[in-house]
């Protein structure tokens, strides 16, 4: 009895050590599907600047809309610096990314073919990177498996 | 019996240097391999942007909007392994309380048993 007081003493402690010395934000599915589907949208978005920006202004509005609800929900994520800080490097219009590209083709009005296919991949690579990095982060049931084992 | 606590720390430390060597090796490694290959990509990337510049497939505006954006996404690199050292950082250190909980429960729960 003694010592299995102990061991309960001991598991609360480790519980607390561990919650206090997490950096880093857990994996999150809802933030890895949703960053995946922002990708697909961004890219296919992309492949419409060699036309006239006005005539795709509603699906331009409803990507960046997605995009901003993704930045939004990130921004909520505990322990969450970097991937807030590359999501704001994607989106900012004065660095050469989606917010640069975006700028970039409201004010030339139509971007070349050449410019768009090569473009493309560099966007691509951001989000790889947002996604390799969360696909990186602690599984909620890795984090539990001290507990679960105990 | 009493727990001998020379024997736990003798086996702590081992399993200590065993689990820095394992966590942090690999995440240099891995560092390592990932900048490689992103030096790689920029490399090919830049050699291609040169020649659809020279043949004029590339306005000079497009060909440094495309430079700039290799510089961003190594800004974006950078914060990503800023982020996994972060992330190896909280595996060790699970790793490590898990280590000590796991070798004094092991010692502690032994005489009871006995």
């Amino acid at each position: 009895m003694k010592h299995f007081l102990k061991s309960s003493y001991l598991i609360i402690l480790v519980s607390s050590l561990i919650s206090c010395t997490t950096t880093a934000s857990i994996f999150d599915q809802m933030s890895y599907k949703e960053t995946i589907s922002a990708k697909i949208e961004a890219l296919a978005l992309m492949d419409k600047a060699t036309e006239n920006y006005q005539s795709q202004k509603e699906a331009i509005d409803a990507v960046t809309l997605e995009m901003a609800k993704v930045y939004e929900y990130e921004k909520n994520r505990p322990n969450n610096t970097e991937t807030i800080k590359m999501w704001e490097l994607l989106m900012n219009p004065e660095k050469n990314l989606f917010g640069g590209f975006m700028k970039r083709w409201e004010s030339e009005s139509t971007l070349s073919k050449v410019f768009v296919d090569e473009a493309k991949p560099q966007i691509e690579k951001a989000f790889d990177i947002i996604l390799g990095l969360e696909n990186k982060k602690v599984k909620p049931e890795e984090a539990n498996s001290f507990l679960n084992n105990n | 019996m009493k727990p001998d606590f020379n024997e736990i720390f003798d086996e702590l430390k081992k399993g200590a240097s065993e689990l820095s060597s394992s966590t942090l090796n690999e995440y240099k490694d891995e560092a390592e391999a990932d900048l490689k290959d992103f030096l790689s990509d920029s490399k090919a990337s830049l050699e291609r942007w040169t020649l659809l510049l020279a043949s004029g497939d590339l306005t000079k505006k497009d060909f440094e909007w495309l430079v700039q954006s290799q510089k961003d996404l190594l800004v974006m690199k950078a914060l990503s392994q800023a982020g996994l050292s972060k992330i190896r950082l909280d595996q060790f250190k699970t790793g490590s309380i898990n280590l000590v909980i796991g070798t004094i429960l092991n010692k502690i729960s032994k005489p009871e048993q006995e």
